[in-house]
């Protein structure tokens, strides 16, 4: 996916004046946190399965070596292959081959994060062959050429009205009524044909579980299901750190992805998949293959960072996230936006280009408190803007003014002398009124807000009594 | 806490915000921890705890200022701070800063450990309840700082005090949503910021009520900020100045 | 709550259909009724089960223009209200996908009581682990126009369940 992160201030003022986004995000913030809210109340060993699931996936981490041979030894003996790849670049190659290999002409693909990481989608269509979203979300961007603005819901940033319009240019038949119900009748027609007519299903995978040599896909449309069951070749595309060791491990993280995402116990379908079909199935792929992505994760392994490899994409972050619902998620301008976004995607790309991303958060901590796996999400933040202000991707003024700041503060009597003179002038500029209306260099301050003005004079050294 | 803690000495930290920009609060701070019997002590190498530096990315700078104020407030039994976001600051992150320094360390434990945001002091430590205040009860309703209800646990205290008081509380709806001050992210991105300040004005302004109470001044400040440019009759003041209203000065 | 009440009250949370019968002699009967609610013409596509032989049904996987597919379950999780289907020679998983109304056979007998129960089950039968295993909580449904839930996205609208006794 193209990389505009660095445009992030710009489009956040954007995004604050669009009226069909600021609605749809109200519902956002409303809806989700309250579903999750719901939940959660009908679990109450909540608190001691997010601490088993950051416990599992440390330890996955820690063996993932181990864990990732395990899993692929168990998938080649059951016919089905694995393809390592480091780079998105080696992940589309890997997948563009196999497709070739079989011919294919049609390909359905179900949503898939890691696919719109290595820019799956434009490597396919270059080689000549279609694809088509088949999640509804994704699907209706494909239409509108946008990228997704929220990991589960991806399409959460669109109205009706603008999916009607859509619709209504893109599909040859008519669109028989415009009101939700009819905008899903004939998503559901359109894509019913893609399906069958599929050389091949791409999926994206939840969790790879190496006791069984399992793929797990969840969704609620169904769409991986029909992408994974009617085609001849049946493609996986995922990341390295999703590798958990058993089954049972796989049932707490479950327990936690359905409530912590959209308030469920359980998604409607959760599936699981070996292999391709046996020699005497009738139903289900005759190719597998499940290509692994590390796309810059590994070198996450062992570090303070590793933490961010426990998550597993389940949104609560951004569900609750104040700075994500007042500006959306494609004003973060890559793959995964909201709080998770602003702490990995340095790791997976650059830190320069998302330096502004971690530098948009009030460390208001409604993040990390929901985060089913207990990713320390303001430790990250911080440990970025520690990088930067080392490596000077810190502005120059920022960097300089804090450390002025410490300088004055670690002496008290230069502290004090400061004080003396500058804050009755601020009380004079803050005039009758009691206010000011500006300051130079805090500019930002003053977008819809005063500030009250000063007493005129320090507490600290004044006579008490 | 009559009688046997009279002994101990405590160390008002009044944090950056408030010394130098209301000192005001501060002062109530003083009157009410007298009020509950403590001889309070205003060390005067107090400047700011460096969270600004901190979340600001410079280590360097928030380590000497933490080693500054280890230093400044070592000999107290208790320092009492009227700020959640410092008092997070020393008893949260303080330690975590000497990882490789392990005198340090202990000093920065030992320093967390006796620190204690304001209402929690009052109510916990000092056992204190405010009197019925003199000058009559009002409809407020209560801001909820992030640093104060996620990351020190802090909500009932500040409740209990000011119900103590015969304050009437109209609970604000939507109050674990961040009010958009953030520190410097209120003048880095000014625009988001003011946004959020707006909500949270708007929900503030559904309440009814006509006094906004908070133990932050950060937040305060925002909120107070957005008010007035607004236009809006509510008046904002810090917990420790509404309980020490109609005290002896 | 029996586990099979706890099972029905979430199936029907998650707007499953459940029809009890005293047997499987019932099954023809229901899926009558189904075929006529839905003006089905033909006969509705069935997996080959040893349990539907006899049944006015086509045995085959499924094609584009099937609306009512039968299957057969192979167990239940009362935890969730959710149906377990395991590929096979006698389980093509794509009907439990294709049609819009997914009608299914299970008995009051394979009801277990959560996902550990099922996982242990497996490892315990005397099979290699299923090559497509469907965990089934309710029709299908997507919340992408306004957060609005809608069903019958891609997979089944309706599911209706045949619970036998026993």
């Amino acid at each position: 996916m193209k990389l505009a992160s660095h445009l992030f201030p710009e489009k956040a003022k954007e995004a604050l004046h669009d009226q069909n986004l600021q609605k749809a995000l109200g519902l956002l913030q409303v809806g989700f946190p309250e579903l999750r809210r719901r939940a959660i109340a009908n679990l109450p060993d909540f608190e001691a399965l997010r601490d088993q699931a950051a416990t599992i996936k440390d330890h996955s981490l820690k063996n993932l070596d181990k864990l990732t041979s395990a899993f692929t030894e168990k998938i080649e003996s059951r016919g089905g292959q694995v393809h390592m790849c480091a780079t998105a670049e080696d992940a589309r190659k890997a997948v563009v081959k196999i497709c070739q290999e079989v011919e294919a002409i049609k390909i359905t693909k179900s949503k898939s994060m890691v696919t719109e990481e290595i820019s799956l989608n434009e490597a396919i269509e270059a080689a000549g062959m279609e694809v088509v979203e088949t999640d509804l979300g994704e699907y209706i961007l494909q239409l509108a050429g946008e990228p997704p603005s929220h990991i589960v819901g991806p399409a959460l940033h669109k109205t009706r009205q603008q999916v009607v319009d859509l619709f209504k240019k893109h599909h040859d038949i008519p669109l028989k009524s415009e009101s939700g119900e009819g905008l899903v009748a004939q998503a559901r027609e359109v894509l019913r044909a893609k399906y069958f007519e599929a050389d091949v299903g791409i999926t994206g995978a939840n969790f790879l579980i190496a006791e069984t040599g399992t793929v797990v896909i969840v969704t609620n449309e169904g769409n991986a299901d029909l992408c994974r069951v009617l085609p001849k070749t049946h493609i996986v595309v995922t990341s390295l750190e999703k590798v958990i060791p058993t089954l049972d491990d796989l049932s707490v993280f479950l327990k936690l992805l359905g409530r912590s995402a959209t308030g469920q116990d359980i998604t409607v379908y959760t599936t699981l998949v070996s292999g391709p079909k046996d020699s005497d199935e009738s139903g289900g792929p005759e190719n597998f293959h499940v290509v692994i992505v590390d796309g810059g994760r590994s070198k996450l392994l062992g570090t303070d960072q590793q933490d961010l490899l426990r998550c597993i994409k389940c949104g609560a972050c951004m569900n609750h996230c104040p700075v994500y619902s007042a500006v959306g998620g494609q004003a973060y301008g890559w793959v995964y936006p909201g709080p998770i976004g602003a702490a990995l995607n340095p790791a997976l790309t650059n830190p320069w280009e998302m330096r502004h991303l971690h530098q948009a958060s009030t460390f208001c901590g409604a993040c990390e408190a929901v985060c089913p796996v207990k990713i320390p999400l303001i430790k990250m933040f911080r440990f970025w803007r520690t990088q930067s202000f080392d490596d000077h991707i810190t502005g120059r003024g920022q960097r300089f003014s804090l450390r002025l700041w410490a300088y004055f503060a670690s002496r008290p009597r230069l502290y004090a002398m400061k004080a003396y003179f500058v804050l009755p002038l601020l009380k004079i500029m803050a005039g009758k009124k009691g206010y000011l209306g500006h300051l130079p260099f805090l500019g930002g301050w003053f977008r819809g807000r005063v500030l009250p003005g000063p007493e005129g004079k320090r507490f600290v050294g004044e006579d008490r009594k | 806490m009559a009688g046997k803690n009279k002994t101990k000495s405590v160390a008002l930290f009044a944090t950056c915000l408030i010394d130098l920009w209301r000192p005001g609060v501060a002062r109530a701070a003083v009157r009410l921890l007298e009020d509950a019997g403590v001889k309070v002590e205003v060390p005067g190498g107090q400047t700011c705890c460096g969270q600004v530096n901190y979340n600001g990315g410079d280590e360097k700078g928030a380590k000497t200022l933490a080693k500054h104020h280890i230093r400044v407030f070592e000999k107290f039994d208790y320092v009492v701070v009227p700020s959640g976001s410092c008092a997070d600051m020393i008893k949260n992150h303080y330690p975590g800063l000497f990882e490789d320094d392990h005198d340090m360390k202990k000093k920065a434990l030992a320093l967390a450990k006796k620190t204690f945001e304001l209402t929690v002091f009052l109510t916990t430590i000092a056992k204190w309840t405010p009197s019925h205040q003199e000058i009559g009860a009002l409809k407020i309703t209560y801001h909820d700082s992030c640093s104060c209800r996620r990351h020190l646990g802090i909500q009932n205290q500040p409740r209990e005090l000011v119900a103590a008081a015969g304050h009437e509380i109209a609970e604000l709806p939507g109050a674990e949503v961040c009010c958009g001050f953030g520190g410097l992210f209120a003048i880095k991105f000014g625009d988001i910021s003011s946004h959020l300040a707006d909500k949270k004005c708007t929900a503030i302004k559904g309440t009814g009520a006509k006094t906004l109470v908070g133990a932050d001044l950060g937040c305060l400040l925002n909120l107070e900020g957005r008010l007035m440019a607004l236009g809006e009759d509510i008046e904002v003041l810090h917990i420790a100045e509404l309980l020490a209203r109609g005290k002896q000065p | 709550m029996t586990r099979t009440e706890t099972f029905l009250q979430n199936f029907e949370r998650q707007l499953g259909v459940a029809h009890r019968l005293s047997s499987l002699a019932g099954v023809p009967g229901a899926l009558k009724k189904l075929q006529k609610k839905i003006g089905l013409k033909g006969p509705p596509v069935a997996s080959p089960h040893p349990d539907f032989e006899g049944l006015d049904v086509a045995f085959h996987a499924g094609t584009i223009d099937d609306r009512l597919a039968l299957t057969r379950a192979d167990a239940a999780l009362a935890e969730t209200g959710t149906l377990v289907f395991a590929s096979g020679p006698k389980a093509p998983p794509s009907l439990n996908f294709i049609p819009e109304v997914h009608a299914v056979v299970l008995r009051e007998s394979e009801i277990l009581e959560s996902q550990e129960e099922l996982w242990q089950m497996l490892r315990e039968r005397d099979q290699p682990f299923p090559r497509t295993l469907n965990l089934i909580t309710g029709p299908s449904r997507t919340g992408d126009i306004e957060q609005t839930l809608y069903l019958g996205a891609h997979g089944p609208k309706e599911v209706h369940l045949f619970l036998v006794k026993g």
